[in-house]
C-alpha cells in the first residue's frame, strides 16, 4: 500500500473528528499532534491506531517509536506506510 | 536513614518490587486495570522503565538492598505524550475485551486530572513502602525529585481522600493550584539553592 492510500485511510478514520473540531483536511497542520490539537483524546487515539493497523493489515511496534513520531497526520501516514 | 537512589530499567530485578510499591500507593488508579492484583502488578511492571511511559524515568530508593521507595516524573510538556505511551503499553498487553471494559472508567479518571502547568516538572508517581514510613524516606525522595526538577516548579496530582499524602506535601511547601471532584493539583516553586 502506498503513502497516498494510507493517507486516505488515515483521513477517512479521522474525518468525523476533524469536522467536530472544526478543522478541514486542508487547513490542519499535518505535523501537529492530533491530541494537542484537541482532535482526539489519548484513549481514542490508541483505538484509532489499533483500527488502522487492522484495516491496513499492518503491524507497527509503536513502543519502539516516540508518540512525537506518530501523533500527527503526517507521522501516522509515515509509520503506517513504512510498515506496509 | 541511608538511602541509595538508583535508576531502573524494565529488566532490572527491582522492577517487580517497584511495581508492587507503586500499585499499593495508588490502588484507586491501578484497580482500573484488568485482572487480579498480581496481573495488575505485572502490567505496572511493564510500565516501569518502559519506553515512552509515564513511569519510564523512575528513581528507586533502596536501603540495604531493599526497595523502600520510588518516584517517577518528567517535564510537564511530556505529560500527554507519556499518558499516550502508557495507554499504548496497556492496550497491547491486554485483550481487546479487557480494554473495552476498562476504557470508560479510565477515561473518566483521566479527565479529572487537570492540565499541569507546562513550565513545571510533573511528579507522576511517588511511593514509600509501608514498613519504611515515618523515617523520612518520602522527604528524601522529594528532595531527589527537586533535583530532577531543577529550576522548574514541581507539580503533582493527589487524590482528595489521600489525606496523609496531602499533609506531607503541605508540610513540604506545596500549595493547591486547582481541584476537581476527586483530585487536587499541587505545586511548589523551586527552592533557592
Amino acid at each position: 500500500m502506498n503513502a497516498a492510500e494510507v493517507r486516505d485511510a488515515v483521513l477517512r478514520s479521522l474525518s468525523s473528528r476533524l469536522k467536530k473540531a472544526g478543522l478541514s483536511e486542508d487547513e490542519i497542520d499535518g505535523d501537529a499532534s492530533l491530541i494537542a490539537l484537541g482532535v482526539i483524546d489519548s484513549f481514542s487515539f490508541v483505538e484509532l491506531l489499533m483500527d488502522l493497523q487492522r484495516d491496513l493489515s499492518v503491524e507497527v511496534d509503536f513502543m519502539e517509536l516516540s508518540p512525537d513520531d506518530f501523533s500527527s497526520i503526517n507521522g501516522l501516514v509515515r509509520v503506517l506506510s513504512e510498515a506496509s | 536513614l541511608t538511602l541509595t537512589l538508583t535508576g531502573i530499567d524494565a529488566l532490572s530485578r527491582d522492577a517487580a518490587a517497584v511495581a508492587q510499591l507503586l500499585y499499593e500507593a495508588t490502588p484507586k488508579f491501578f484497580d482500573l486495570l484488568p485482572g487480579d492484583r498480581s496481573e495488575r502488578i505485572d502490567l505496572i511492571r511493564k510500565l516501569v522503565g518502559g519506553r515512552g511511559t509515564d513511569m519510564e524515568q523512575v528513581v528507586v530508593g533502596k536501603e540495604a538492598d531493599h526497595v523502600v521507595g520510588a518516584f517517577a516524573g518528567f517535564p510537564a510538556t511530556e505529560h500527554k505524550k507519556r499518558e499516550l505511551g502508557s495507554l499504548m503499553m496497556i492496550a497491547r498487553s491486554i485483550s481487546h475485551e479487557a480494554w473495552n471494559r476498562m476504557k470508560e472508567a479510565a477515561r473518566s479518571y483521566a479527565s479529572e486530572l487537570t492540565a499541569v502547568p507546562s513550565e513545571s516538572w510533573y511528579l507522576a508517581r511517588i511511593a514509600v513502602a509501608p514498613a519504611a514510613r515515618g523515617r523520612g524516606v518520602g522527604a528524601e525522595l522529594l528532595a531527589a525529585a527537586a533535583v530532577s526538577a531543577g529550576a522548574r516548579p514541581i507539580s503533582l496530582h493527589v487524590h482528595r481522600t489521600n489525606s496523609g499524602a496531602i499533609a506531607f506535601y503541605r508540610r513540604a511547601g506545596f500549595r493547591e493550584l486547582e481541584s476537581t471532584a476527586s483530585f487536587l493539583l499541587l505545586g511548589r516553586e523551586p527552592r533557592p539553592s
